[in-house]
């Protein structure tokens, strides 16, 4: 079991160095700037133990809430200090939230529509 | 050991048998006698207990006793002596108690007596009773040389076990009185030289032997003292301070003026550090005197301080056991934790008690001590002043609002900064128990500020004024439970007081500005402590708050992150359970909980902004919460004439603070650095636990969010649940409302919510 956690950790490791890595290259190409490795690889490391907290946070504040499911709500809370990510967040989860409405009134119209129909017919 | 006494023995025997034929009877009570008087010589006499034994064993029995104890060599020469004395041998001299016992009991110590005879009875052998005893004390005279020696060994040896206990001597003296008493009886036996000496050393050595009965007493002596001091203070304070309210709130409350202020002072000067010892000593010292004279200043008042607030809690509360024992532990708490501690204690619990009594008391009162003072100190005013009332809540929380209200306006003048900090503060808790806490912090700092330096007559004169109207106001405040209501008398009272208030807080802000910020700190800090011991109701946090402040702030320091949220928290719900725990019967503790859960938060900082801590902690107070038109006005006012800082520690309170968990030489000059890192603290520490109770879609800060923040901040993990901290930081009764403690009866306390 912990053989396969750790071999599992070590995976998500390499996949996060692996984004890192493509991440650094581009902001690097658009400052025309490089990464060294070492610095990839802090990065990576500093991500994956952040998601780490991440998680545990996330599923404190959802438990806090009396849910057992994470939710945007819990991400905006882990995002709130840092204006920036805040807002993008909050962005984010606006325009989904109205992206979902919008299918949401598609489908319901889809199935009056349907209704509409079927009574026609 | 054996063939050489029996070689000895056996010589002496023959002499004694030389003279006369042994008497079994005597020889065995001898026999028992020696064996048992001899318990520490070894096993074997005591294993001879049967009846008859061998003369041998007699003679061993007798030599060893000259090298044991003297004592049973007496006791046997004695009972020879008496009457009857195998028989008193036989039944009585069996156990090394008893024979000590009866040596009490028979003769006082004579040591020229013994010399005397131990000299003589040397040549004397004889194996007859008296013979017996005259060997016994040819035997234990001879022996006596030697148990001269040894009784001094003996009796050093003794000492040396009895040293343990420092009572020693008065058991002595006593046993040897009540030996004398008995003695009056048994002179006969007194006479008998040998025992006298050895009387008084087997008395010193069977006094260690029955050490438990008169240590015991000494020792309950030495401890009852202690104890029914402090009862004594709580339950007579608390009678009187009852009384005094039964009789007349006012007049009670014209006699605290003085004294009021003198508590304001002496809170201060206990909580500064340069008056820390004397409030100490002073409180050591004086434990009666319910009003120190003004023109005692320091000591005087330092003292009264202390024993005011405790009157002015005892006052407060209603005659509720849960308040008297809070009483009852934060006295203790305040002897033992006096300084910082002392204040804190008394503050938070005042502060729950009444937040009416506060808001004036502050006025008058509050000595830039640390918060706990202060709050402790208005609590106590205003528990004075007005009339006990069970609408506390409301009361308190109208007292609040009115006190935060004038002193919201006050300072905002003074300090523009502090209003603005704590301002911010509030913005960023959002939420009443924050804004409670918060107000009350400013109030309390505005109070310290203003008090610290304020003049007494002013504050005396005003702070009567004001502590009279808002009482009147405050109390029509809470019952009608509305805060407009209550607000237009407060704002009148406010304005009296405020103005007295403005003076003092501007005195005050030049004297001890630094009093106001380190109060905020260490009531934040307090929080902080609290924070981690989250499931504490404000009442602990109350409570913590104030030790917290007192001892733990250095802790805190340490652990700002966590405590902040929750100071505030507990700041406000302290504040309300102290508003409620005057007039209502419910204990503190419970009050403020509810406090806690039924604050509500404000919708928008600026709603915050404008309204003033009282006016939030109002909100707070009452469950049903909607105050926000209301105390607007109020706080205008209130705020104007406080010139405390709102959002600033006392200075030499962080420094101090800051010091002690530094462990090195820490220069002056980071006090502004420090100051702005602790108020960022603990506003990011407001703001997180109002998110968390945002999140919970509650608006009422709770344990768990304190919790939560504790989890986040990193002192809570798998390794370290939260009970650790709290056993760990928290004292016992904060400690006992945060965990469920089962007791006797399937009961458990605190009773388990849902």
């Amino acid at each position: 079991m912990s053989d396969e956690n750790d071999e599992t950790r070590q995976r998500l490791k390499a996949a996060l160095h692996c984004a890192v890595g493509r991440m650094c290259q581009k902001i690097g190409e658009d400052h025309r700037r490089d990464f060294s490795r070492h610095v990839v690889a802090a990065i990576a490391e500093t991500t994956f133990g952040q998601c780490d907290i991440f998680a545990k946070d996330l599923e404190a504040f959802a438990r806090h809430a009396k849910r057992s499911t994470v939710s945007t709500e819990d991400v905006k809370l882990l995002a709130r200090r840092s204006t920036v990510l805040f807002n993008y967040i909050q962005h984010k989860s606006e325009e989904l939230n109205q992206e979902q409405r919008e299918k949401r009134k598609g489908a319901v119209r889809k199935r009056s529509r349907d209704t509409e129909e079927e009574s026609r017919e | 050991m054996d063939p050489t006494e029996d070689l000895s023995a056996r010589v002496l025997l023959k002499h004694i048998l030389s003279t006369e034929t042994p008497r079994t009877p005597v020889t065995r009570s001898v026999t028992k006698t020696r064996t048992t008087t001899l318990p520490r010589r070894s096993g074997r006499f005591s294993s001879k207990d049967a009846g008859a034994q061998s003369p041998q064993d007699i003679l061993r029995r007798s030599m060893r006793h000259k090298i044991s104890e003297s004592i049973t060599r007496k006791s046997l020469l004695r009972r020879t002596h008496t009457p009857g004395p195998t028989a008193l041998l036989l039944n009585d001299g069996d156990t090394p108690r008893c024979i000590l016992r009866n040596i009490m009991q028979t003769e006082p110590v004579r040591s020229p007596a013994v010399h005397k005879h131990a000299e003589s009875a040397e040549p004397q052998p004889s194996s007859a009773n008296s013979s017996m005893t005259r060997s016994h004390q040819s035997i234990e005279l001879s022996g006596l040389d030697l148990p001269d020696l040894t009784i001094g060994n003996v009796a050093s040896a003794a000492k040396g076990l009895s040293r343990k206990r420092p009572h020693r001597s008065l058991n002595v003296t006593a046993f040897e009185k009540r030996l004398r008493h008995l003695d009056d009886v048994g002179e006969e036996t007194e006479k008998s030289i040998d025992d006298h000496s050895s009387l008084s050393l087997s008395r010193s050595t069977s006094l260690s032997l029955k050490t438990p009965f008169v240590d015991v007493q000494t020792e309950k002596r030495g401890l009852q003292r202690r104890v029914t001091r402090l009862q004594k203070m709580t339950v007579d304070e608390f009678g009187a301070a009852v009384n005094k309210r039964q009789m007349g709130e006012v007049s009670g409350f014209v006699e605290q003026g003085p004294s009021d202020t003198a508590f304001s002072e002496g809170f201060t000067l206990g909580l500064s550090k340069l008056n820390e010892p004397d409030l100490t000593t002073d409180i050591l010292h004086c434990n009666t005197a319910l009003y120190a004279k003004p023109d005692a200043m320091t000591s005087n008042i330092s003292v009264m301080a202390p024993q005011l607030q405790r009157q002015v809690e005892v006052k407060q509360r209603q005659v509720t056991e849960a308040e008297r024992d809070e009483l009852v532990k934060e006295r203790p708490i305040y002897l033992d934790e006096e300084e910082d501690v002392v204040g804190d204690a008394s503050a938070e619990e005042n502060i729950k008690g009444q937040v009416d009594i506060q808001s004036e008391r502050d006025v008058a009162m509050s000595q830039s001590e640390e918060e706990d003072l202060p709050d402790s100190q208005t609590e106590e005013d205003d528990a004075v002043g007005p009339p006990a009332e069970e609408a506390e809540e409301d009361a308190a929380a109208t007292s609040q609002s009115d006190e935060e209200d004038a002193v919201g306006p006050p300072a905002e003048e003074a300090e523009e900064d502090a209003a603005a900090t704590s301002q911010s503060d509030e913005e960023e808790v959002d939420r009443d128990t924050q804004t409670e806490e918060d107000v009350r912090v400013d109030t309390q700092t505005e109070e310290l500020a203003a008090d610290s330096q304020a003049e007494e007559e002013m504050d005396v004169a005003e702070y009567q004024m004001d502590q009279e109207n808002p009482a009147g106001g405050d109390f029509a405040d809470s019952q009608d439970e509305d805060a407009y209501d209550g607000a237009p008398e407060e704002q009148d009272d406010e304005h009296v007081s405020g103005q007295g208030l403005e003076n003092v807080i501007r005195r005050a802000h030049r004297s001890g500005s630094g009093i106001v910020p380190i109060t905020e700190s260490g009531r934040r800090d307090a929080s902080r402590k609290e924070s981690d011991a989250g499931d504490e109701k404000s009442f602990r946090a109350s409570h913590e708050d104030g030790g917290n402040l007192g001892n733990d702030f250095p802790e805190e320091a340490a652990a700002q992150d966590p405590a902040v949220e929750e100071e505030e928290e507990w700041e406000d719900g302290e504040d309300d359970e102290e508003n409620q725990e005057v007039p209502s019967k419910t204990p503190a503790f419970v009050r403020e909980k509810r406090k806690i859960f039924n604050v509500q938060h404000l919708a928008s900082p600026s709603v915050l902004k404008n309204i003033p801590f009282y006016s939030i902690i109002h909100l707070a107070n009452r469950s049903t919460g909607d105050g926000l038109p209301a105390p607007k006005p109020k706080t205008t006012r209130k705020r104007s004439r406080p010139a405390a800082k709102e959002g600033g520690l006392p200075k030499s309170y962080l420094m101090n603070v800051f010091k002690h968990f530094a462990k090195t030489k820490v220069s002056a000059d980071i006090y502004p650095v420090l100051k702005e890192t602790m108020d960022k603290f603990f506003e990011r520490l407001a703001e997180d636990l109002e998110a968390y109770a945002l999140h919970a879609k509650r608006k009422t800060l709770e344990v768990e969010d304190a919790v939560l923040l504790l989890k986040r901040q990193g002192h809570v993990n798998d390794k370290v649940p939260v009970e650790v901290l709290i056993e760990k930081y928290l004292r016992m009764d904060q400690r006992r409302l945060l965990i469920p403690v089962a007791t006797q009866g399937n009961v458990v306390i605190p009773v388990p919510r849902r």
